[in-house]
């Protein structure tokens, strides 16, 4: 899986007009993230909670001896949470370090011109859209492209932590 | 190959038939070089000794001195090899006369071999002539008298080198010069008429320069190239008779050798190439030159010594040649800290040349590859220092107290130089690697080489020395370095490698890395395996299994082995540390160590320098006393601190411990309560007012100096070492010393963890922190308020935490149902309560990355027999989490109150208001009495959210 997708690396970076997306449904609305910031998909297994975690880091999972943290990401979006199912993944991305993402299902990887792409539209107060690359228009339909760097900023993470840390430490005489 | 297959057959051999087998091998040329010849003819020298029988006496001792000489030769132990392999010639063709039964006379011939063997053999004769008949072709350049035969065949050699072209790529080449100069110089002597002192004197100078050229001491190579023909030219004339002034050359080979940059010989040699820029001169150096003013280092004072002025180059690294370097780098780093380990030593016993050896040869290696891999700075820095450390060696220089010094401060420059040379391979920034400047200090070690005093420095001008003097010490060391060396060529070859080939490689660490984390997947993989129910069905299996996991242990062992490295680098580092602190703060203090040989994980000892840096510095800047203060309270006045390594278990125990004022209590209490950290009536035992030190806060304003003061830093040092899942611990007897106490684990990649189970978590503690275990009867568990719970284990008190509920990951558990594990939480106890034991595992702990590394409670992860992840938890942290829990619940009870009393506000509010409407309609409007009573709500719930 690793090489296929180095080797579809090496060929997007000569194409800068074109790059591949992976797409994949989210309570109904359909997402894109680049394909070169994807490690591999993985079925559904056993999650680890961590404590002190915001509630949308489900906690983490063991990646072939690695262990690693997992987002869901209907969570950190504000959206219902869902039954899992057997279609349920874990896309395991590459943000620095190797986080996985559980989506509702996993579409197909697309190739998306950069001039099918719109700039994200400005969708009024209480929709962030910092962590949109762009809206991108397949036929008739519109996915919304992720920075999925944007969308697992860990320093988000490390913050909240943090605070609990200062605050059992500030108690601590 | 053929020898060897041959001698198999060579018993059915005629030994008449070796004789002139070995005779024809011997007439044609040998080079103690190539050993396949000579090995051979030493093999056919036992055979024909087996199988020859009784031969006379004279033929069988010629045989064993032949014999002799060849394993001599082939064995690297001849003085002179190639003045050795000339009697063989001779020896066999005498050997196989002797075979055909004719008589000879060997005596003169073995006496010859043997004096060779001893380095006794007088030339004057030429070789071999006892039996006048070899075919040796020395001998046949015979047209000047036999006294000179040995110079005139050396010179003829060399000649013929020379006009091969000579490299500093061909160090075989200069090599054998170098050896037709020894011949040279061992022919003719210093006094005797013009031609024998030229030859000598050129021959002597040129010696030098060779044996600079190859150990690369010579700063102008081109030039110092380019006199090694034109002083060969010279010696041919002088031999011949042509000319006798020798002294522009000879002093112009000198010149070079002290590193003066010359302008070239006035005639026009061939060869030469135009001369290195001259430093002053107006070529400036590349726009990212290093070093910013690549002039001379100073303008000398007026009276200093004369000393060639040195000025560093921009520095061009081949990354191509990266391992290498990185080579050179790790070892550099490693021979310094020997250096400094034996400079110490020197110091103590300035006039014992053995220790000065030990640290000349450290020295040596690192000037020698630093030579090769062109790293010119570091290269002339050690040559510089060597050159003082060996007038040491030799007596005619003292080693003061100040040239330890400057040594010392050579040696840091030579670290930053070793520094910069990893900074740029790790980071190549521009064309040149940045060098900190080293040529002040090359000048101030060459002027102290001159006969400087070192405590001159640079700045005071001592009693001038003449300059003649100078120039002959100057040149000597040159001299000297280059007759010690026996086989320069393979020292500065070998050097790099000599060491540590034997005893051990260097291995990338991430290979290391990447084989101990594969070793943690085996071990998760077989615990799997062994948790298989399969297994216990099947006897064969079970058996087998065992056996697997038997080595996959071993295994484990031996990759965590390959990890560990003695502390003893790191306790030899505390005494540079010790001796410099201890001067700085007018104290004699002696460290004296022990446990050197104890091994820990590299990445502990890399992680535990800094606090041990840390401890040691305190314990000498604040622990030990002044020696006024010690003699007044009948102490020696010289301070100790010892440091020692021990395994204790699991673990590893590093003890700081010094036989100073120690720590008083009292007064670190008083600081406390003074520091608000703890309150004016807490009881505290001494320990917990040692551990005072080690609270952040205690140490950053520790200007009061009437405490020992150790407080600095302190706090870093124990989250460094809990950062180890280490302890550390603290004794101390007022007036006698202090005890630190570091405890770590042997490794940070594997633990031995408890895996319990909370609700359907499953979590692990490391085993070394568990007290015991144990399900606790109500009358242990006491509560406090209705808040804390608290459980009374052997008499004492420690909180009981619901870890479940502290991690929100489950309910309350009566304890008395469950099982309260007791640990060790920095200096308390605490009670973990979790629903059931399930078993203890190797744990290989994961890193849960960055952004996990804030949370609280936990230190990593482990994968556990069923492959999924297990929190381990980090007791120090849950005690914390408990206790802001506990005061979270305590705020809680506080917003219920709040909230208790709103609600009663608000109902008394509408009371309120329908009383009024029932009292008077308008009167009193309604929301107007709302608002008298919102302010209050508003203020209380302010003061909920604080």
């Amino acid at each position: 899986m690793a090489t296929v997708l180095e080797k579809t690396q090496t060929r997007n970076d000569t194409d800068a007009e074109r790059a591949k997306y992976l797409t994949f449904q989210l309570a109904g609305e359909e997402y894109g993230i680049e394909i070169l910031k994807i490690r591999e998909i993985i079925g559904l297994m056993d999650i680890t909670a961590v404590p002190q975690m915001p509630h949308y880091v489900r906690g983490v999972v063991n990646l072939r001896g690695k262990v690693i943290p997992v987002v869901d990401l209907r969570t950190k979006f504000g959206m219902e949470s869902a039954e899992y199912t057997e279609q349920t993944c874990i896309i395991v991305v590459d943000v620095g370090q190797l986080t996985g993402i559980i989506v509702d299902t996993v579409q197909e990887v697309l190739d998306i011109k950069s001039d099918q792409v719109d700039p994200p539209p400005p969708l009024g107060a209480g929709v962030d859209t910092s962590f949109v690359s762009g809206m991108g228009k397949v036929g008739e339909n519109v996915k919304i492209l992720l920075d999925i760097d944007q969308v697992l900023d860990m320093s988000e993470l490390s913050a909240v932590a943090g605070e609990a840390a200062t605050d059992a430490a500030g108690t601590e005489f | 190959m053929s020898g060897e297959r041959e001698s198999s057959n060579m018993q059915n051999r005629d030994w008449t038939e070796l004789v002139e087998m070995l005779a024809e091998a011997a007439a044609a040329p040998l080079a103690r070089n190539d050993l396949g010849p000579l090995a051979r003819m030493h093999t056919w020298c036992d055979e024909i000794r087996r199988n020859a029988g009784q031969q006379d006496q004279p033929w069988n001792e010629l045989l064993g001195a032949l014999r002799a000489l060849l394993e001599r030769v082939i064995l690297g132990e001849a003085p002179d090899p190639d003045s050795c392999l000339e009697y063989v010639p001779a020896a066999a063709q005498m050997l196989q006369t002797g075979a055909a039964g004719e008589k000879i006379e060997p005596d003169d011939l073995i006496a010859r071999m043997e004096a060779a063997l001893v380095n006794m053999v007088e030339d004057a004769d030429g070789v071999g002539v006892g039996a006048g008949d070899e075919p040796s072709e020395t001998n046949a350049v015979g047209t000047t008298p036999a006294a000179d035969e040995p110079v005139s065949n050396a010179i003829t050699a060399m000649t013929a080198l020379v006009n091969a072209g000579v490299s500093r790529a061909d160090l075989g080449g200069l090599a054998q010069i170098h050896t037709c100069c020894e011949k040279i110089v061992g022919a003719t002597s210093a006094e005797g008429d013009e031609r024998t002192t030229g030859l000598y004197g050129v021959a002597g100078a040129l010696l030098d320069l060779v044996s600079g050229l190859i150990l690369d001491e010579v700063a102008d190579t081109r030039t110092g190239f380019a006199l090694v023909p034109r002083a060969s030219t010279l010696l041919a004339d002088v031999h011949n008779g042509v000319t006798t002034e020798v002294t522009e050359v000879i002093d112009q080979v000198r010149d070079v050798i002290r590193g003066a940059v010359l302008t070239p010989p006035a005639e026009s040699e061939p060869v030469l190439a135009p001369p290195v820029p001259e430093p002053m001169a107006a070529t400036p150096p590349p726009a990212v030159a290093p070093t910013p003013e690549p002039v001379v280092s100073e303008s000398r004072p007026t009276a200093t010594v004369e000393v060639a002025p040195f000025v560093s180059q921009p520095l061009k690294i081949d990354l191509d040649d990266r391992e290498n370097l990185q080579g050179f780098v790790d070892e550099a780093r490693e021979h310094l800290d020997t250096i400094e380990a034996s400079l110490l030593q020197v110091e103590e016993h300035p006039t014992d040349a053995d220790k000065i050896n030990e640290l000349f040869r450290p020295f040596h290696t690192i000037k020698g590859i630093a030579g090769f891999l062109n790293l010119r700075d570091i290269n002339c820095l050690t040559h510089e220092a060597e050159t003082i450390l060996d007038m040491g060696r030799k007596g005619t220089m003292t080693i003061t107290p100040g040239i330890i010094d400057l040594i010392f401060a050579a040696i840091d420059i030579l670290k930053s130089q070793v520094n910069a040379v990893a900074a740029y391979m790790a980071e190549p920034t521009g064309e040149y690697c940045l060098q900190p400047p080293c040529a002040e200090m090359v000048v101030r070690l060459r002027r102290v080489a001159a006969g400087e005093a070192p405590e001159a420095g640079n700045r005071v001008a001592p009693a001038a020395v003449p300059v003649a003097d100078v120039k002959a010490a100057a040149s000597t060391p040159a001299a000297q370095t280059a007759s010690t060396i026996a086989a320069p060529v393979a020292e500065a070859a070998k050097a790099g490698t000599k060491d540590t080939d034997q005893l051990s490689i260097r291995v990338d660490t991430r290979k290391l890395d990447a084989l101990v984390d594969t070793v943690g997947e085996l071990v998760i993989a077989q615990t799997m395996v062994n948790m298989n129910s399969s297994v216990d069905q099947d006897e064969t299996l079970r058996r087998n299994v065992t056996q697997v996991t038997k080595i996959v242990r071993d295994v484990q062992e031996a990759s965590m082995a390959m990890r560990m490295l003695p502390i003893g680098g790191t306790f030899q580092k505390m005494k540079r540390l010790v001796r410099d602190v201890s001067r700085k703060a007018g104290k004699t203090v002696e460290l004296i160590v022990s446990g050197e040989d104890t091994e820990i994980d590299k990445n502990v000892i890399q992680k535990i320098a800094d606090p041990l840096v840390h401890m040691v510095r305190n314990a000498v800047d604040h622990g030990i006393e002044a020696p006024e203060r010690r003699q007044e309270i009948g102490k020696p006045p010289t301070g100790y601190v010892y440091l020692d390594a021990h395994h204790e278990g699991d673990n590893v125990v590093i003890e700081i411990r010094d036989d100073g004022a120690g720590l008083d209590p009292r007064k670190l209490i008083a600081k406390g309560v003074e520091r608000g950290m703890i309150g004016a009536d807490e009881q505290l035992s001494d320990k917990d007012a040692y551990g005072l030190i080690m609270a952040p806060g205690f140490s950053t304003a520790a200007k009061v100096t009437d405490i020992s003061g150790r407080g600095v830093g302190m706090d870093v040092v124990k989250r460094n070492i809990e950062g180890l899942r280490g302890k550390i611990d603290i004794d101390s007897e007022l007036g006698k010393g202090s005890v630190f106490r570091i405890i770590l684990p042997l490794t940070l990649a594997i633990i031995d963890g408890m895996i319990v189970r909370v609700g359907d978590e499953r979590f692990v503690m490391p085993t070394i922190l568990i007290e015991q275990s144990l399900r606790p009867t109500p009358s242990q568990i006491t509560t406090v308020q209705q808040r804390g719970e608290m459980l009374q284990v052997r008499g004492q008190l420690c909180p009981l935490v619901q870890i479940g509920q502290l991690f929100d990951i489950g309910p309350r558990i009566d304890p008395c149902d469950a099982l309260v594990m007791v640990v060790q939480s920095g200096a308390q106890k605490m009670g973990i309560v979790v629903d059931e034991l399930i078993g203890q595992q190797q744990i290989v702990i994961k890193s849960l990355g960055e952004q996990f590394k804030a949370i609280n409670g936990v230190s990593g992860a482990a994968i556990l027999g069923d492959g999924r992840v297990g929190l381990i938890m980090e007791p120090v942290g849950v005690l914390a989490l408990h206790k802001s829990r506990r005061v979270e619940t305590g705020l809680a009870w506080v917003r219920r109150s709040i909230a208790a009393s709103e609600e009663a506000a608000e109902t008394a509010a509408r009371e309120l208001a329908d009383l009024a409407g029932e009292l008077s309609e308008g009167l009193l409007p309604r929301d107007k009495d709302q608002q008298t009573v919102e302010p209050n709500a508003a203020e209380i719930e302010a003061t909920s959210s604080l």
